[in-house]
């Protein structure tokens, strides 16, 4: 194993390739823009130079390899004058964008900047900035703006080596040089927003959150995304009862560093089409006499009624529903709803768009009719969880939603459910694993609390029947359910992975 | 008319209870004291203050090293530049930064005409509480012609936020000196005629003479400062003790009184605002052509020029502004002279982009503790002028 020295202190460099790869991993901070640790090693951003003994120039962090009893300096002042010598040479035409760009308050060329330059222009007048392409089309979701960009070339590597296809490419040289779409290709594919992810400027932006928001104005939770069976990590990024994106947040075993444009877009879930309050027959009601009504309607359901669980919705809320149906109803069949199927890829993407089949299947403790089925059964009361579906025709529905469907266009009574941002639980994905969350939007104090879980709704409502019945603690029946969906460890590692 | 029998109309003899506050015109500020009378005497008082609690302290740990300085105008915000000043010298003090000669002499300049017109409105304030109204005109009409000329530099009338962190906002306007020296005649005019009125007035010595008299002993126990603590005798001066800007250079005394009266109050603030006349007249011969503002490439925001049309300083201006700045971590305790005596700001910064705590020690929270020691076993209506005389400012004292 090698031994290398950085700025005159011993650090074993335990397998690691490259400087910059020792500096990562051992916190030692060596600016960059063009590196991706998922990519390859493009070195031409020349940011992460470094002094190392011996060489007559600076090196690269990022390309150049270590080898034994090498010397390294990341913040000699040649290493140091360099920096801002790049930076002042990455802004010379970079304009002045700041006050407009969806990137400030989240730009790496703002960020280094302040740290390593803080110079000022030499330029004569910013006229003389060279003038680009501000808003290139490349794709559904991407506008290209040529002047921001710094040519890391993050985006040509990913479309190229991630999504293998090579979709991108850049033409021109020096100042003239710019990204453009590769010869008879559209950047349209399902990871297209990736490249916006990637930039580490605001030259790729996505059409969808383009002068949407400022940064900073967003609360950022760590969540998952809820559009199809991956499960993959993210970040949910919303403000004032708006999600206004999602962002992959790393997980090796899922991911990785990844997420599909649908994912991306996935706020929609929680921003479109959402029951926002309790209504019976089809009149608004507030919360309390909703619950009144939903216990009055339920008179007489039990053993004749059938309840709908919901693959869209956490194992917690479909545990909370099966129970309510079983012990307080006495349902004598669980149906289950979920998203129509769509399209699949081999990086990501999953045919089932339903963020918790596993969950729900296994909530029901038995076996779940799917809810086409539902239409012809033969039930006076229907109970469901969310929109999706058709209740048999004269049956009396009882609905909890998050969001608007056939199912709640028919229901009696409609009572809203949190959504996918707003409620905590857990989803079981394709693979059986376990995705524990929190809420990503809490409510707001001045508001009236928001149903932050099904299972609270469902016990105001027996309380309001008069019903001793309440759901309880679901975190042994979800433990439960982890453990007969668990994946052998060595299955549940990156075998999968992002990479194709 | 009603008759009434003769009995009716004596005050009772037992213990009256009287609320004083906390929203009375008499008591300037919102201040409660509740004081238990025979007949005129009050026997016992509770002094309540904090009615003007704003969250001061805290509201600055969720703000930028410079978002503060417009609130520091709202503490003492009868002298607002000398809070100012105070806050960015201890920020200074963390970064191990020294502003520019201009810059000290200016902000000495401007520190003494705000301890000027704070003195001015004190006084004025007090003799009004006595009855004196013509005073009060002449005092606060004068301390307008100070307003008009700090609004000209600063652009603002009473909440300058001028002071920045390694300098000034921009540099004094043209013509500054001779405007400041033209108002040293009309100041020490408006002073002699009010002294004239006053000083030997026989109604006015029976009613501050020996009224809310404090002991140099009692003073220091109450950690009084600046002129409360010099009417007693005891000549501590941040500026001389422990000098900051230019005041090391600059030749002035410390006036003190000798009974810690109401009255030696009142001369203590003319004899300090006379000195303060003549530390501005030397520092205004101290006064160069030069910056006054350092660079600050973490801290100072970049001329408006440069973020308009460079990169650079858009940058610049927009990290300093959404991040608000680098300072190392650590703490310091900076205390200066204001009006009110030694206001101190204990300051901890853990690195981040504005203070990890900002304590503030309010030289008239200290003045105010011996509130209710001053007006025990005094007059009902001594209160008011002793408590003038306190210059008890909310804003500082409750902050």
């Amino acid at each position: 194993m090698a031994k290398i020295k950085i700025n005159g202190k011993d650090y074993e460099t335990d397998g690691a390739r490259t400087i910059l790869d020792v500096t990562r991993k051992n916190g030692i901070e060596v600016p960059t823009f063009c590196y991706n640790p998922e990519l390859s090693i493009a070195a031409n951003c020349r940011m992460c130079l470094v002094e190392v003994k011996g060489a007559p120039k600076l090196m690269p962090a990022c390309q150049t390899d270590v080898r034994d009893g090498m010397e390294v300096l990341t913040a000699s002042p040649k290493v140091k004058e360099w920096q801002a010598q790049n930076l002042e040479f990455i802004l010379l035409h970079h304009p002045v964008d700041c006050p407009i760009c969806d990137q400030a308050g989240e730009c790496q060329l703002q960020e280094h900047y302040q740290k390593y330059d803080r110079g000022k222009t030499r330029l004569w007048s910013h006229e003389d900035k060279l003038p680009k392409s501000k808003r290139k089309v490349l794709g559904p979701h991407v506008i290209h703006d040529a002047e921001r960009c710094i040519l890391c070339t993050q985006c040509v590597r990913f479309c190229h080596e991630i999504w293998g296809e090579h979709l991108l490419d850049s033409q021109y040289r020096g100042d003239h040089r710019e990204i453009i779409v590769a010869h008879g290709q559209a950047l349209d594919f399902p990871y297209s927003l990736m490249v916006v992810d990637v930039c580490p400027v605001g030259a790729m932006t996505s059409r969808d959150f383009r002068f949407a928001k400022r940064v900073w104005m967003l609360h950022k939770a760590e969540g998952f995304c809820a559009g199809c069976a991956t499960g993959c990590a993210a970040y949910i990024d919303s403000d004032e009862d708006h999600v206004y994106r999602l962002r992959p947040r790393r997980d090796d075993a899922v991911n990785r560093v990844w997420l599909c444009d649908d994912g991306v877009l996935s706020g929609r879930l929680h921003n479109e089409d959402r029951v926002t309050g309790a209504t019976a027959a089809g009149k608004a009601l507030d919360e309390r006499a909703a619950l009144r009504e939903a216990a009055r309607l339920l008179e007489g359901a039990r053993g004749q009624s059938v309840a709908v669980l919901s693959a869209e919705y956490t194992t917690e809320d479909n545990l909370a529903m099966a129970r309510f149906a079983t012990e307080v109803l006495g349902a004598t069949d669980l149906y289950l709803a979920a998203r129509p199927d769509g399209e699949a890829d081999r990086l990501l993407r999953s045919a089932d768009k339903n963020p918790n089949r596993a969950g729900a299947t296994a909530a029901a403790g038995k076996a779940v009719k799917p809810v086409s089925e539902l239409a012809g059964a033969e039930a006076g009361f229907v109970v469901a969880l969310g929109g999706i579906g058709t209740p048999p025709a004269g049956a009396k529905v009882l609905v909890l939603s998050a969001r608007k469907g056939d199912m709640t266009a028919a229901a009696d009574v409609l009572l809203p459910a949190p959504t996918f941002a707003q409620c905590a639980g857990t989803y079981f994905n394709a693979k059986g694993m376990a995705r524990s969350f929190g809420p990503a939007i809490a409510p707001k104090i001045h508001e009236k609390p928001l149903p932050t879980s099904v299972a609270g709704v469902l016990d105001g409502i027996c309380a309001a029947m008069g019903v001793a019945h309440r759901t309880g603690d679901l975190a042994p029946a979800v433990a439960k359910i982890a453990a007969s969906l668990a994946v052998p460890a060595d299955d549940a590692s990156t075998k999968e992975g992002a990479k194709p | 008319m009603e008759k009434y029998e003769e009995k009716e109309l004596y005050l009772s003899a037992e213990p009256m209870k009287v609320n004083l506050g906390p929203s009375h015109p008499a008591m300037h500020g919102t201040v409660r004291i509740v004081v238990g009378l025979e007949g005129e005497v009050i026997k016992h008082s509770d002094v309540q203050v904090g009615f003007l609690h704003r969250g001061f302290e805290k509201e600055c740990e969720a703000s930028t090293w410079n978002q503060v300085i417009p609130y520091t105008d709202r503490l003492n915000y009868a002298s607002p530049l000398l809070n100012e000043i105070g806050y960015v010298l201890a920020v200074e003090k963390l970064l191990g930064v020294d502003v520019t000669r201009r810059a000290k002499v200016l902000r000495v300049i401007l520190g003494e005409l705000s301890r000027i017109m704070d003195h001015l409105v004190c006084n004025a304030a007090m003799c009004m509480e006595l009855g004196a109204f013509t005073p009060f005109l002449y005092l606060v009409k004068t301390r307008d012609y100070i307003y008009l000329l700090l609004e000209k530099i600063t652009g603002q009338r009473v909440m300058h936020s001028y002071m920045r962190i390694g300098g000034l906002k921009y540099d004094v306007t043209e013509g500054f000196e001779e405007e400041v020296r033209a108002l040293f005649p009309k100041v020490m005019q408006c002073v002699v005629d009010v002294e004239a009125l006053l000083v030997k007035n026989r109604i006015f010595i029976d009613r501050t003479v020996n009224v809310g008299c404090v002991t140099a002993e009692q003073a220091l126990g109450h950690g009084w400062t600046g002129p409360c603590l010099r009417s007693t005798g005891v000549d501590y001066d941040v500026r001389k003790a422990e000098p900051y800007l230019v005041y090391g250079d600059l030749s002035f005394d410390v006036p003190v009184g000798t009974n810690g009266d109401n009255y030696d109050r009142f001369q203590c603030r003319f004899a300090e605002l006379r000195q303060s006349i003549r530390i501005v007249e030397q520092a205004l011969a101290m006064l160069e052509p030069g910056p006054v503002m350092l660079d600050l490439p973490d801290m100072g925001l970049p001329p408006k020029d440069e973020v308009y049309t460079s990169i650079e300083g858009t940058i610049r201006h927009f990290m300093i502004v959404m991040k608000g700045g680098v300072v190392p971590a650590g703490e310091v305790y900076m205390a200066t002279e204001t009006a009110n005596g030694e206001l101190g700001y204990y300051i901890v910064s853990t690195g981040g982009g504005g203070p990890h705590k900002c304590r503030v020690r309010p030289p008239c929270f200290a003045n105010m503790s011996a509130m209710s020691q001053m007006i025990d076993g005094g007059f009902l209506a001594d209160v008011i002028p002793t408590f003038g005389s306190i210059n008890m400012i909310g804003g500082e004292c409750d902050r």
